[in-house]
């Protein structure tokens, strides 16, 4: 049954001559799961908009749009990008009781319905917490429960799982499926990384450039992606196309190893080992360092032992709350070690006196780009290093950002500006840390040519990410952080074949294939090597 | 939390911390106050939640300031101990400094346990019933301010990452200090758009709203209420027909005969010391159940 | 907790330290006769008088009321004559007759000082604001209300001074 249509919707916003949605036609019925795609500024985040009345922007509006049966205004829930800024109140209680106030839901009831909801989310256990001390994807598991709490008839949502790390997002999607599998929740989603939800989605729309180009089952929408969005595509979708096969197109892993074992062979088994960097000079060298931010707190930093050389890319990852971003700012000499030695380039870093440590020398790009900026525009922030900040702004392509104010740009955008902020300091020595949260695959490409160009240029990048296809493309050597302690360091091909479960969608698609095949490249390597094996 | 006065509704609650505050405050005699600081002590240590040694320092750097300096700035009194630069120091206004310090530190005890009792929620739950508009304004506040510490926090250390006015000099300082509130100020505005649309998005408008915090009154807190109310209001009688006054100056003195005081210092004994009698007789309730299993 | 300990100590030595920096007398001392610095140049007359409280019972302060400190005729301190020294105020006029007959006095100000701000707060334990919200010790000299502070009044010899508690403005003119 329809429960929302939209008929010939075109709209623009003022002052704007370009439409930002033209004739769009979509309808959606009861108790599926739609997933919309499309590259930054396609148009979808204000499509959703126009569905949900109260956030309809103000502009030239045509066409219709019908919501049947959906009079309050909790009726459609709606949840946003960021998880922070959509928390209203101070507790975890109040903030679910809040869409039920705003409605005037009797107070017993209330009563109810939240601890319903809170059981029904699994966040019993924090239930009464504040809600500043609880993670990020807790917080927008909160935002998703306090939208439901509401009994939404239809759910929209615009990429909540982008500010989140990848074991959140997963979490989170999971939530989703159970939400639409167990109570037949119609849901209306767009998302950037579509490896964990495109599977379960029942229906793929995809937007570009204002209108809908593609709409089917996400079989039939994966064949027809193109360009930008391909990237964003599940690894075994990706493998399937790149060497188009004739079969049934594979969404899932499971549905990958299954594509392969049916349809390739395993002659050969492994590529050629990749040429170990040259180890030349150290630059970097933290030695039996152990951390703990209060006296009688626990050790986050545990004997850690680490040597980073010149010019390589060293990703480090690990799950949450393993001491990634302690080790960073340990390295950035944010915080000193209460045991142990930080030497960069010979010198203890203690030694470091008025800044030296930061001028042309060490720089960290935080988690959260924004922080970095002060000023109004761009341009402003880039001059507050250097006068003549034009040959970073050449290289990374920011010129027509320049006049905006930061807070105004897309997450992709933002990390570039900030990453060009970072480089006017010129440093030997880069840390970034969680750069590719928050960007879309087409950024995500662009950001690791970037480091790749940085790395030609004789900077040491230093990575702490939850992102292992990230880790697993960009880097020469990876390390494991567990319990603040370095597991194992390796170079990036035998570290991600090592692993079983912490590792990439291609190597747990092809590990009972092939050896050491990481990325989807490695994959789709092999399985030429096989076929021109096969035909000889 | 496992205190027996806690599980009272915050309603009869808070009018039993108001009735207790106020007559140990208020009221100028010594013994009342007295009473006042033993209960609220007893209460304190019942309630069990921090130790008190830790503050007995500060308390006894309370008492001795003001014990100490009413008498160094008033000589009134017919009592005279000694003569300091030629001022008379008196037995009276060395009491009533005493009375006096004692009167606050009873206040600071009765304060802390108010701020046990009284968790985030049942003040918010007080406010509600005023008007849930309130309530909800004080819990998005104190959303916020965590909030922006925490970015003020985040702020400083990318800005000293990047080498940006860290030396020590005041200048340096001042000026980072500037830039960093300025930016606070417009992430402020940024977030609370972002949240507003949020908001909007669930429903939020200026239409009636209720809240849903709920306290169900009981027989118990009934009975609470019953029993302050009654003593509160002898008490105030006697406060109001002067019975309850009491003078340090020119020399100590009461207002009422002995009966008439030790009646009304028998009620407000039974006023203070009510927490301390339920949370003994719940433990003893609770050590009996655990008997018998 | 020690360093807490610590600024105890330190605060209970500071104030013994005051105490004993400013001139300690117990009550005997302070009451016993001292000989007068500078030669008798005359004889004055003095009266302390609070009758007009009598006419404002209803102003009157609770504690006062009850503790019989006033008078019932009003008058402190009969007319008496006593020596005038030389270079003597009327402040020290008072100081000395009140030490003599164990009348209770407090000042606030300094006492020394040359132009001083030295104010008679009470006298016999009737304080200043304690019968109405504008009553206060003032002082006559020859029936004439004086317009400069009691330690800066040099009264000539012979001359008739008069310390009166005033309930309203200008009750004693």
């Amino acid at each position: 049954m329809e429960i929302l249509s939209v008929e010939n919707l075109s709209f623009s916003y003022p002052n704007s001559k370009k439409k930002t949605l033209c004739d769009i036609n979509l309808k959606i019925n009861e108790g599926k799961l739609t997933l919309l795609c499309g590259k930054t500024g396609c148009g979808k985040t204000t499509l959703l908009k126009m569905i949900k009345k109260e956030l309809a922007p103000a502009g030239e509006t045509a066409g219709t749009i019908n919501r049947f049966g959906l009079d309050l205004p909790t009726d459609i829930g709606f949840v946003m990008q960021n998880p922070e800024s959509q928390i209203v109140t101070d507790t975890v209680s109040h903030e679910l009781a809040f869409g039920l106030e705003n409605i005037g839901v009797p107070s017993e009831e209330i009563r109810r319905r939240i601890s319903e909801i809170s059981s029904f989310f699994g966040i019993n256990s924090i239930f009464n917490s504040s809600t500043s001390e609880i993670s990020g994807g807790q917080k927008q598991l909160l935002n998703l429960a306090s939208v439901i709490v509401c009994s939404p008839k239809i759910l929209i949502l615009d990429e909540p799982t982008s500010q989140l790390d990848p074991i959140a997002a997963q979490e989170f999607i999971s939530t989703l499926k159970k939400l639409n599998t167990e109570l037949g929740l119609t849901i209306l989603l767009t998302e950037h990384h579509l490896e964990d939800i495109f599977p379960i989605a029942d229906r793929v729309i995809l937007m570009d450039n204002g209108k809908i180009i593609t709409d089917g089952t996400p079989r039939e929408s994966a064949m027809k992606m193109d360009g930008d969005s391909w990237m964003s595509l599940p690894t075994a979708t990706r493998i399937h196309r790149s060497i188009g096969s004739k079969a049934s197109c594979p969404l899932s892993v499971k549905e990958g190893r299954q594509f392969l074992s049916d349809h390739f062979k395993n002659t050969v088994k492994e590529l050629p080992k990749a040429v170990p960097l040259q180890q030349s000079e150290a630059v970097l060298e933290i030695k039996d360092v152990w951390f703990r931010y209060t006296k009688k707190g626990e050790d986050i930093i545990k004997d850690l032992n680490l040597t980073v050389y010149k010019n390589e890319i060293l990703s480090i990852v690990g799950g949450n709350g393993s001491g990634k971003t302690t080790l960073l700012n340990l390295a950035a000499g944010l915080i000193a070690p209460y045991q142990g030695k930080i030497k960069l380039n010979g010198k203890n870093i203690k030694d470091y006196k008025d800044g030296s440590l930061y001028k042309q020398n060490v720089s960290l790009l935080p988690q959260n780009p924004q922080l970095v900026f002060l000023k109004e525009t761009v341009l402003e922030d880039l001059k507050e290093i250097d006068p003549n900040p034009e040959e970073v702004i050449h290289s990374l392509k920011i010129e027509d950002i320049l006049q905006s104010h930061p807070y105004d740009l897309s997450g992709g955008e933002q990390q570039k500006a900030a990453l060009a902020k970072i480089l006017l300091l010129s440093p030997k020595i880069l840390l970034l840390d969680e750069p590719t949260k928050g960007i879309d695959s087409a950024s995500k490409l662009m950001f690791s040519e970037i480091l790749n160009g940085l790395k030609e240029n004789g900077i040491t990048v230093i990575i702490v990410t939850h992102d292992v296809e990230f880790a697993a493309e960009i880097s020469n050597r990876c390390a494991m952080l567990f319990n603040g302690e370095i597991i194992s360091v390796s170079d990036s091909q035998s570290f991600f074949s090592g692993n079983h479960y912490y590792t990439t969608a291609a190597n747990r698609m092809s590990s009972h294939m092939y050896y050491n095949a990481v990325t989807c490249n490695d994959v789709i390597k092999l399985i030429r090597k096989n076929e021109e094996y096969s035909n000889d | 939390m496992n205190n027996a006065f806690s599980k009272f509704h915050p309603l009869s609650s808070f009018i039993y911390f108001v009735c207790v505050i106020g007559f140990a405050v208020f009221t100028q005699h010594p013994i009342i106050r007295g009473i006042g600081l033993i209960s609220g002590i007893c209460f304190f240590i019942l309630l069990n939640e921090r130790n008190v040694n830790k503050e007995l320092a500060f308390i006894l750097m309370f008492f001795f300031i003001i014990a100490i300096t009413n008498p160094l700035f008033f000589h009134d009194g017919k009592t005279v101990l000694f003569f300091l630069h030629g001022n008379a120091i008196t037995l009276e206004s060395i009491i009533a400094g005493i009375s006096m310090s004692v009167m606050m530190i009873s206040a600071v005890f009765w304060l802390w346990c108010f701020g046990i009792i009284f968790t985030c929620e049942k003040v918010m739950y007080l406010f509600s019933k005023i008007s849930p508009k309130i309530s909800l304004i004080i819990s998005m506040i104190m959303r916020f301010i965590p909030l922006l510490k925490d970015r003020h926090k985040q702020t400083q250390g990318c800005q000293k990452a990047m080498g940006l006015y860290t030396s020590d000099k005041l200048t340096d300082r001042v000026k980072s200090a500037v830039r960093i509130f300025s930016i606070l100020v417009t992430y402020a505005l940024e977030h609370s758009l972002e949240t507003e649309t949020a908001m909007r998005a669930r429903g939020f408008s200026s239409k009636k709203r209720t809240s849903g915090l709920t306290y169900s009154f009981k027989k118990r807190d009934s009975l609470l209420l019953a029993i302050c109310l009654t003593l509160s209001l002898a008490l105030l009688f006697g406060a109001v027909s002067e019975k309850l006054q009491f003078y340090y100056y020119p020399s100590l003195s009461i207002n009422a005969s002995y009966s008439t005081s030790v009646m009304y210092l028998l009620l407000f004994f039974i006023l203070a010391f009510m927490p301390v009698f339920i949370e003994i007789k719940e433990a003893a309730m609770w050590k009996y159940s655990l008997s018998k299993i | 907790m020690k360093r807490k300990l610590i600024a105890l100590a330190v605060f209970i030595a500071v104030i013994t330290g005051v105490c004993f920096a400013f001139n300690f007398e117990s009550v005997s001392q302070h009451y016993a006769e001292k000989a007068p610095k500078h030669t008798k140049i005359g004889n004055v007359t003095i009266s302390i008088r609070c009758d007009k409280i009598l006419e404002h019972q209803s102003d009157l302060s609770k504690s006062l009321k009850d503790s019989n400190v006033i008078p019932k005729n009003g008058i402190i301190l009969q007319k008496t004559t006593v020596s005038l020294f030389q270079n003597d105020t009327v402040y020290d006029i008072l100081n000395r007759i009140t030490k003599e007959r164990k009348i209770q006095i407090e000042t606030s100000g300094a006492e020394t000082s040359a132009g001083s701000t030295l104010y008679v707060r009470g006298i016999d334990y009737i304080y200043e604001m304690s019968c109405g919200s504008t009553s206060g010790w003032i002082y006559f000299v020859n029936e004439k209300k004086a317009n400069v502070g009691a330690s800066d009044y040099c009264p000539k010899n012979g001359d008739d001074i008069l310390w009166a508690f005033s309930c309203k403005e200008n009750d004693y003119e």
